[in-house]
Formats: structure tokens, sequence, C-alpha cells
């Protein structure tokens, strides 16, 4: 029975804690502009990241080992550098993201100017990563992302056309007034957003850090497989009440409150806060993660002592200190008036730029039966994965020339 | 261990070394190669640290990587961290040593900057 | 080069891109004129949006809202301002467009301090003119033809 309710609440907290403000922002922006019409690429990038973190979940109870431990052993010390950087770079950016989302979201509430809130939340989310008992924090946030479910309620409140929607969702097509590029680089845009490398990066060192073994393989599977379609449906929601509300106006989405709007409209206030609530704790979440998994690249990388393994901070002081400048450095990048949403834009579309180098040692490593013996990836893992790393790099090699040619999507 | 035959690039090159405990120590950066045993070459030591490290880059990154980790011995000892084959228990996954945490020299780093850095917050 | 190396040239210049330039011809002048009017449209959008919702959203999330749309409003005038007008035809088009960015500013500024007094009665009355500023706005978003 204990065991039952540790792993709904697994599944519970991979809802919450699928959506962050990469994907809330991104499917929103998407929603208002193209309608449904992009609506595959969260299920593409979905499907993608669930097939990769339930690799990266076997391979760390399997062999005790993250993912970035394994991108070095596999890639070899330059290539994994090189992944080092970027992986980190971009991290640092959907830091600086997620601690601008929280601060956005006190700031809504509280109508008081959300670069005021940045040094206090970059200081509470110092503490906890400090001293206090992680993965409480983990799973209370978890729950409270939970809040986001409001989109799906609000949806079915604004009672749409479900199955001209549906029709438009699969039958996908250019608006009017839209070029082709820019179409495709929102399509990165929300597989990136989903498909985040962070995201395995610390799933990977959590499961290491909770001593995950053979015997966890069932609760890695419903994480992954359960919770994390549960968070698409979240981010599906949001595109589709900003395609409702917002298209029609032709509402260029630029700031989070105008995401709030349709709720407004469908549920009043309560909706409005529970949608608060949602994002601040989804921002707040993803901000431990981010600023973790900022340091578990670097500590996993050269072999430093990270997390749990020392009972003191001063025993990992290398990882804390990889912390506390990373903090700073969001922080003061928030700081300088930096425009979130943009940030999250450029984070989401360089994640998705990033990925094959994350992702391809992951598959490599699964499928080595001297680590992984019987768990080794089956044929039909094995055709999904390699599918996802073909369209992985061919992503990689147009992002860039997409992004300067639609101008980052205007 | 000592008479087992590895791929010493695939399966010692990068891997984590942990203690007896399960405590990080490194990674193997890189292998002290023995030449002179009638056998055959053999592995006399792992190398650990960013001093090893830097040797395996080239150009700016090697001297940049090298250099800050030499700027921070106490002692004028250059060398890179070297752990003696006959400490290491199994290699798998994970290289595991025979000795616990506390018998070990801590990393230079990590020393210095829990006496200067992190050492001073309160809490820590 | 390395890969950080790449990712930040290309952030560069991804965000000097989308810097606003000068115009050379009446045609592209007409294209900036046009799509500055959406972006203001857009904005109104918003405007029109949280007017409909002064009664079902808290006060804060309304006053930052209004804010929002304000700075938004502002920005882009100004944006447009610093655009050079080509010929004569083009300084016509940036005297229309001018006179009704105006407006929308000058209605956005009302807007927002009256929702940060938390007076929401009065938004609707202060949101008079915004029919016709839209109005305005989808014309000239059709000057490029």
């Amino acid at each position: 029975m204990k065991k039952l309710l540790q792993i709904a609440l697994g599944v519970l907290t991979a809802i919450g804690g699928f959506v962050d403000i990469g994907d809330f922002v991104t499917s929103a922006v998407v929603g208002a502009r193209f309608g449904m019409s992009l609506a595959w690429a969260i299920l593409v990038g979905t499907l993608g990241i669930v097939v990769y973190a339930e690799m990266s979940g076997r391979v760390a109870a399997l062999t005790k080992r993250a993912v970035f431990d394994v991108v070095r052993e596999r890639l070899g010390v330059r290539f994994a550098m090189a992944n080092l950087f970027s992986a980190y770079f971009i991290n640092l950016l959907t830091l600086t993201a997620e601690l601008a989302g929280v601060a956005i979201a006190i700031e809504l509430a509280t109508s008081v100017n959300y670069l005021l809130w940045v040094p206090i939340v970059g200081l509470v989310v110092w503490l906890v990563v400090w001293k206090l008992p992680f993965e409480v924090m983990e799973n209370a946030f978890g729950m409270l992302g939970l809040c986001l479910l409001v989109f799906i309620i609000a949806l079915w409140q604004l009672g749409p056309d479900w199955s001209g929607m549906l029709d438009h969702a699969s039958h996908p097509t250019v608006p009017q007034g839209e070029g082709h590029p820019t179409w495709w680089y929102y399509a990165i845009g929300l597989f990136g957003a989903a498909m985040t490398p962070y995201e395995v990066f610390f799933f990977s060192s959590g499961a290491v850090e909770e001593r995950w073994g053979r015997q966890d393989l069932i609760t890695n599977r419903l994480n992954v497989f359960v919770g994390f379609p549960l968070g698409a449906a979240i981010s599906l929601s949001i595109m589709a009440c900003s395609a409702l509300v917002l298209g029609p106006l032709h509402v260029e989405v630029s700031h989070v409150s105008q995401v709030g709007l349709p709720i407004a409209l469908a549920l009043g206030k309560l909706g409005v806060a529970a949608m608060l609530v949602g994002f601040f704790a989804a921002t707040f979440g993803a901000s431990l993660e981010t600023l973790l998994s900022a340091g578990y690249t670097f500590a996993q990388y050269f072999g430093w002592t990270w997390g749990k393994a020392a009972s003191r901070p001063r025993e990992a002081s290398r990882f804390q200190t990889v912390l506390l400048i990373s903090l700073f450095a969001a922080m003061a990048l928030a700081l300088t008036t930096i425009d979130p949403v943009k940030v999250t834009e450029y984070s989401v579309v360089l994640s998705a730029a990033a990925l094959p180098l994350t992702y391809f040692p992951i598959l490599v490593i699964a499928n080595d039966r001297g680590y992984m013996g019987d768990k080794a990836n089956g044929w039909f893992s094995n055709t999904i994965a390699t599918g996802y790393l073909v369209i992985i790099v061919a992503v990689t090699l147009v992002t860039l020339p997409l992004m300067i040619a639609t101008k980052a999507g205007m | 261990m000592a008479d087992q035959i590895l791929y010493a690039g695939r399966q010692l090159l990068d891997r984590q070394i942990a203690t007896s405990e399960g405590r990080s120590v490194g990674k193997v950066d890189d292998l002290e190669i023995d030449l002179d045993q009638p056998g055959g070459p053999v592995v006399a030591a792992l190398l650990t640290g960013q001093i090893a490290l830097g040797a395996r880059f080239r150009g700016r990154l090697s001297v940049w990587v090298t250099s800050i980790a030499q700027r921070l011995r106490a002692s004028g000892d250059l060398e890179p961290r070297r752990l003696d084959i006959r400490l290491v228990s199994s290699v798998a996954a994970t290289v595991t040593l025979r000795v616990p945490h506390g018998d070990l020299p801590p990393a230079d780093l990590e020393a210095w900057l829990a006496e200067h850095f992190i050492g001073r917050i309160p809490g820590a | 080069m390395s890969v950080r190396g790449l990712v930040s040239a290309c952030v560069v210049l991804a965000i000097c891109a989308g810097c606003a330039s000068s115009s050379r011809t009446d045609d592209d002048y007409r294209h900036k004129v046009a799509n500055t009017a959406e972006t203001l449209n857009g904005v109104l959008g918003t405007v029109e949006l949280a007017l409909k919702v002064t009664t079902r959203a808290p006060a804060p999330f309304l006053s930052v809202t209004f804010a929002e749309a304000d700075d938004d409003a502002s920005a882009t005038a100004s944006n447009f301002d610093a655009i050079q007008p080509p010929s004569a035809a083009a300084d016509r088009l940036r005297e229309q467009l001018d006179q009704v960015m105006q407006g929308t500013v000058s209605m956005l500024d009302d807007l927002r301090i009256a929702a940060r007094r938390n007076r929401m009665a009065e938004l609707a009355d202060l949101a008079k003119p915004l029919r016709s500023l839209q109005d305005k706005l989808d014309k000239l978003e059709g000057v490029a033809g």
C-alpha cells in the first residue's frame, strides 16, 4: 500500500513537473498564432522525451550512473566537454527564464514589478538546494503544479467545437499570412520545449540519488508513460485555450498575463488564482531542477561528489560553488530586464539544437548488454529511439539556419 | 584485479572512481602504464584530476585546465593525482577502490573551496 | 570554434536580425506600417479581452495586464517613429498611423492609471475609443496590399 502511494505520488509529480515555462510560453504563443496546426509537434516531442527519459531512468537504475556520467564515457573527453558547455549555457538560459517566471507569478498576484522579486526568489531557491529536504519540496511543487490542470477545465468550459479542433490538429496546414519557415521554427520550439535535456539530467540524477534498482523499473515506466503524457495534455490545453480566445483577436502573446485571460474568461477569479499557483509551482520546481542540473553536468563530467553523497554542503564544495555561480549568473541576466518570454523562446529552440550530444550516448549505453544485461533495449524501443535520433539530428541541422531566416520567428 | 585484462581505453578511461563506501573520487582522467613488465605493458596507476585531464586536450584549453589546477596546489609538486592500481578492487560501470574516503588525500579544488568559500557559509 | 561560441554568435546574430531598420522604398515602408498596425491591433485585442473580464480577474492581475499593454504599445510606437519615411507619400501614411498610435497610447495610459487605482468600473468608459481605433488599424493593416 505504501509502495502504491509512492508510485501515485511519483506519477502526480511527473504530471505537475512536466510543464515548465518553456512548455507554457511556447504552447500559448503558438496557439494564439497558429491555432492547433502545430499540436502534432507537442505529441512528437512528448513521445521523444518518454522514450529517452525511460531509457535514462533504466540506465540509472541498472548502472547507478546518471546521464552526464555516461555522456563523457561514450562521447570521449573532448566532445563531452563541448556538450558540457552547450548544455550548461542552455541550462543557464532556462534557469533565467524559470526564475523570472516565478517572479512574474508573484507580480501577477501582487502587481509589484517582477524585477523586485527576482533576488528574493533567487535567495529562496538557493536556501532550498542548500539545506532543505529536497524531495519534500520537489513533491510539494509537483503537486501544486497540478493546478495547471485548470487549463483543461477552462477549455471544457469554453466549449469549443471539438471535432473541428481535432480536424484542424490532425490535418495541419500553415495558416494564411504565415510563412513555412516560421511555422517550422515554432514546431522546433515546441519539440525542444518537450525534450529539454535538463529533464533527463535531472530525472536520471534523481534516480541515482534515490538508489533505484531493478525493482524500481516499474516506477520508472509509470512515471514516464503515464505522467509525461498527462503533462503534455496540459500543454495542449494551454495551446487550445490560446487558439480559441487569443487567436481570433490576433493577440501576439508576449506576457504571461495574456495566457491567463482565457482562464479569467472561462472560470473567473478562482481559475486565475489556480493558474497563478500552478505557474508559480511549475516554474519554482523547474528553477530547482535546472539549477541542480547545472551542478550535475559539471560534477558528473569531472567526477566530483554531488547531491546526497555529501552529508554536508562543504563535502561537495565544487558542486555547491557551481550552483552558486550559476544562480548568480541567471539572476544577473534576469535583472538586465531582458524579456523573459524571449529568453524562454530562445532557450527552447537552442535546446532542440543541442539534443543529439545528450541523447545519442543514452541510446548507445541502453544497448550495451555488458551494462544492462536482460534490460538492454529491445527492438521496439530501438526502432523508436533510432527514429528519434534521426529527427533530432535533422532538427539540429536546420535550427540555426531557420532562426536566422525567420529572424527568430518574427 | 592485478592480472585482469581490460581494454584500457574503453573500459577504464573516463570511468567514475568511487571509494569503498561509494563516495566519488574523480574520473579516470589518464593512466600510468608500466612498460617494463615482462608480460607486456600493464596499468600501474589511475591518474585523476584536472592536471591529468588537461593533458588530454589540445591547445589553449589544455593550458587553461591544467594551469588552474596547478595554481591550487599547496605544495610545489605539479604531478597529477595518482591512485595506485593496487588500490582498485573492481572495475565495472564504476571503478571501485578498496579504501574508504578518509584514507585518500582530498582533491585540491574541493579542499580549497571548502576552506575558503563554501565552508564559510553558515550551515556548511 | 566551440559549440558554445557558435551558439552565442547565433544568438547575437538573431537578436540583431530583429532590430528595426531604415526603409529604402515606399513598398518597404508600407509593409512596416502594416506590421506596426498589426502589432498594435494585437495589443488592442489583449485590451479588449481584459475589458471583458474586469469583474472576473483579480485586480493586481488586471492592473499588470493593462500596464503591459500600455508598455507594448509605447514600445511599438517608438520603434515605428524611428523609421525614416522615404517619400512624401510615406509621410502621409506616417501621419495617419501616428495619429492612431497616439490615440491608442493615450487611451492605454488612462486605462493603466484607472486599473492601478482599482477603479475597474471606469474602465469601460475610458475604453470608448477602442472600437474606432481598431477599425483604423484594420485599414492600415491593408496598405501593404
